[in-house]
């Protein structure tokens, strides 16, 4: 288990150091780029459905080029390692390993709602599979979303024999380190102190956005598999990649490419914040690097060019996954679907007519003011609201401005304007999908809105950080790098009030695990009884959806997804009982369901379903019980008769 | 003195600060055994095992034997502990508590206050424990705020005040600790380096 890991991840160092040997990359961006390149390298293949043997070949790639880069460096290998044992690289090294420490001992586990619908299945089905989850119908909602993390976390387990939680932990992990130390390339080896602020920022930083009051159990920012967190620090990542190289030719552009590829496959708005990374590169270049040329295409075209080359990555990756769902699921990537069943296009169409030219309907108006109102009164992280970020952001911005050098001013002036502009674009589109895709009852509420938004902010008080360490780096260093200290210290301490991270980080207590705990005692009862081409309906007494999620989890390979809902208005007690009764028994003759697994009984599956257990009464299935049925399909009805059932404790 | 603080390698400042932290660490707990032994021996420091029932009820219902919390800040408070090093209680709970604290008074204060509290962690590998250490202190009251949501059904165990420790216990390490090691370690080297570079004026 650990093997794989250890294998996994010196592969990208190894890839990351023959980055530096072959093209001269400054050090620290070398382990973001190493692991965008391997891992999009991974999801090709995985489209392709070559997977499996990917894994391999990744690693044989990586390694080859570590022993090419080494070849061709030969006579000053010794410079070249110490020159790439930067801070940056350092404390990705050392800062990984500790957390494979700490993962492969206290063995966490997922504990959030959506990664039992997705986050976490797909990467399940995947480790079962041994494919991308588009290639198969399984219990799994979503299966259009983009294929990176996925990836990742598959890269790193793909010779463990069983799925492995806490190994997903770790491919996250590993990719925010390598971006905390894309942050830190502003600074060389005699500037470790700055590299380690700058690096702790970025390690607190998606914490700022995700605790509001001081908890005693488990915040899982680095043990979980959510996407929003990774959307936010890997947009930070492909700035810095970016704002920190010096070449001033494309050799500040090409690093930036795979990791604009990463950004947009982790997720749908990955397109859009890797636009907006460009949108900022882009007015970088124009005010920033006067001198700058896009393989020998210099001046605006120049950068036309290397913005049209970002633009052409992004968009490429966006449509190559798009094609991908064509060929294989045969769906229409740019149906959005939701309330109004709007495309990408259609949506973006209406929304900005409607909000620039009128007339807006009444939802329109709610949301768009709710929206307003919420960026001044919903407090978003542990600083305050969106309109306290935004401040913070403002002085960070103001600080590198006054104290940067001259051209560091220029830089840090339009990066401050653009953010603000890519941030109202992003918000924008957010009231688009708020009015048009969500369901009424999430849009008029605001649903998810601070995880929805807060991507954006940690990418944009990495931004502002990254200005700073311009500012320290070629500018009046006392003054800039006295912010970076003061304002990472206080977010320390704001942290550490808030925050006991014995409790949120280190120990993950058992009690966040409670549910999971005991719905594996069950999964263990029953799963001798399982056969692998079982197909199980699953019944779930009195839950509110969060067991019956865990459960298909569990059983990812097994569980189907039957719809529940049967139109019953009008009909009396013993009518109902036969509707019911005879559309499940079509439902599931249709979907080639084996097995019933009970979990719990309930009211509707004793008064509606009660007479179809031939052996052993579904009643029996109380607390701390677990029964597992066969269907047996005769006549042309159905019964129930048992393979395992019984008390679990 | 100066030109040698100047000339003091990077390398030295981290492994220093670690040394000291690890140091530091070390006289914590040491001081932590010496006092509590002392004050266990001279019967000033008691162990004690209380009952929900012993204690006084703030925001808290008594239905029919079932507790349930009826605002946002239920209490429980006892004046029977004198020295206080730790608390470690059982609670089960029907709704997530989000914050759980213990405050302590002093003789002379006039009330509980935010500067003198204690967080509740849970108890690793012991299910519904949580706990709270702190070093020894001369209390008039003690206050545990168990959860800091209304209509949640509480049930107690045993709430056991300062428990008696193995010497080792003074000296546990935590994967907590070591964390806080590495960043301390990190945190304070960064500092002394900055301090060091403006002696140096190495930075403008």
């Amino acid at each position: 288990m650990l093997l794989n890991c250890l294998i996994s991840f010196g592969a990208i160092v190894a890839f990351a150091l023959a980055l530096h040997l072959i093209f001269d990359l400054k050090p620290a961006i070398t382990p973001l780029v190493s692991v965008a390149v391997l891992i999009n390298a991974l999801s090709l293949m995985a489209m392709y459905d070559f997977l499996k043997p990917g894994v391999v070949v990744v690693w044989v790639a990586a390694f080859g080029a570590f022993a090419l880069g080494v070849y061709k460096c030969r006579t000053d290998l010794k410079g070249k390692l110490n020159s790439f044992l930067s801070p940056g690289v350092i404390l990705f090294i050392l800062s990984s390993l500790l957390m494979l420490i700490f993962l492969a001992y206290r063995q966490p586990l997922m504990s959030e709602w959506d990664e039992f619908s997705f986050w976490g299945i797909s990467k399940h089905l995947m480790k079962i599979h041994d494919q991308l989850y588009t290639f198969y119908k399984s219990s799994m909602i979503g299966n259009s979303t983009p294929p990176t993390l996925g990836c990742i976390a598959y890269f790193f387990q793909r010779f463990v024999p069983q799925f492995t939680e806490w190994i997903c932990f770790f491919g996250y992990d590993v990719m925010f380190f390598a971006c905390f130390s894309a942050l830190t390339a502003a600074f060389d080896r005699k500037s470790w102190n700055s590299a380690f602020i700058v690096y702790l920022f970025g390690f607190l930083s998606p914490y700022i956005f995700e605790i509001y009051t001081k908890i005693i159990y488990l915040e899982p920012v680095y043990i979980t598999t959510y996407a929003d967190v990774p959307l936010g620090i890997v947009t930070a990542g492909a700035m810095a990649v970016y704002f920190f190289a010096t070449d001033n030719n494309s050799r500040d552009i090409m690093p930036v490419l795979p990791v604009l590829m990463l950004l947009t496959l982790i997720k749908d708005m990955g397109f859009a914040l890797s636009c907006i990374v460009l949108f900022i590169a882009f007015f970088d270049m124009w005010v920033g690097k006067k001198e700058f040329s896009f393989f020998k295409i210099k001046g605006f075209f120049g950068k036309c060019f290397a913005a049209a080359a970002m633009l052409a990555t992004a968009a490429g990756s966006f449509m190559g996954w798009s094609l991908h769902m064509v060929k294989v699921m045969n769906r229409n990537p740019f149906e959005l679907g939701g309330v109004t069943n709007m495309g990408q296009v259609e949506m973006l169409i209406t929304g900005v007519k409607e909000l620039l030219f009128g007339p807006q309907s009444d939802k329109f108006v709610f949301v768009k003011n709710r929206m307003i109102d919420a960026f001044f009164t919903v407090k978003i992280s542990m600083l305050g609201s969106g309109a306290v970020i935004f401040a913070i952001v403002t002085v960070l911005f103001a600080i590198a401005f006054i104290f940067g050098d001259k051209n560091g001013k220029k830089r840090s002036a339009m990066m401050y304007l653009t953010s603000i502009v890519g941030f109202v674009g992003y918000y924008v589109f957010h009231l688009f999908l708020y009015v048009y895709i969500f369901k009424d009852q999430v849009s008029y509420s605001l649903g998810s809105y601070n995880r929805y938004i807060y991507p954006y902010y940690i990418a944009w008080i990495s931004f502002a950080v990254m200005a700073v360490c311009l500012a320290a780096r070629d500018g009046k260093k006392f003054f800039a790098k006295g912010t970076l200290f003061g304002f990472t210290g206080a977010v320390f301490l704001i942290f550490s009030i808030y925050a006991s991270y014995d409790n949120i980080f280190i120990e993950c207590n058992d009690r966040s695990f409670a549910l999971r705990l005991d719905i594996k005692e069950k999964v263990e009862y029953i799963q001798d009884a399982i056969g692998q081409e079982d197909v199980i309906f699953l019944h779930c007494g009195g839950d509110n959806g969060e067991r019956w999620f865990v459960y298909t989890h569990e059983f990812a390979g097994n569980i189907i997804v039957e719809e529940l809902a049967v139109d019953v208005a009008g009909l009396d007690r013993q009518q109902t009982k036969e509707k019911y009764q005879q559309t499940f028994y079509e439902r599931f003759k249709k979907a080639g369901v084996t097995h019933l697994m009970v979990d719990k009984t309930s009211p509707f599956i004793e008064d509606y379903f009660g007479d179809l257990f031939v052996d052993w009464p579904v009643s029996n299935v109380g607390n701390n019980c677990m029964a597992y049925y066969k269907v047996n399909y005769e006549n042309d009805w159905y019964s129930f008769s048992l393979v395992k059932g019984g008390s679990v404790k | 003195m100066i030109e040698k603080i100047k000339n003091i390698s990077s390398r030295r400042i981290i492994l220093g600060t670690a040394l000291a932290l690890v140091a530091l660490f070390l006289a914590k707990g040491a001081f932590g055994l010496v006092t509590e032994t002392v004050a266990r021996k001279n019967g000033s420091l008691e162990y004690r095992v209380m009952l929900v029932q012993d204690m006084e009820w703030s925001g808290i219902e008594n239905r029919d034997g079932v507790l349930i919390t009826t605002d946002l800040d239920p209490q429980l408070a006892t004046r029977e502990i004198a020295k206080f090093s730790s608390l470690k209680f059982y609670m089960e709970y029907t709704v997530f508590p989000g914050e759980m604290v213990v405050y302590y008074m002093e003789p002379g204060d006039a009330g509980f206050s935010a500067n003198k509290r204690v967080w509740l962690t849970p108890v690793q590998g012991e299910m519904g424990w949580y706990t709270a250490d702190t070093s020894m202190k001369t209390v008039s009251a003690i206050r545990i705020d168990p959860t800091m949501y209304a209509g949640n059904q509480l049930t107690f165990g045993d709430f056991i005040f300062n428990e008696e420790k193995t010497v080792t216990d003074y000296f546990e390490i935590s994967a907590g600790d070591i964390f806080n090691l590495f960043l301390y370690t990190g945190i304070i080297s960064s500092v002394l380096k900055f301090l060091q570079e403006m002696l140096k004026k190495e930075i403008d």
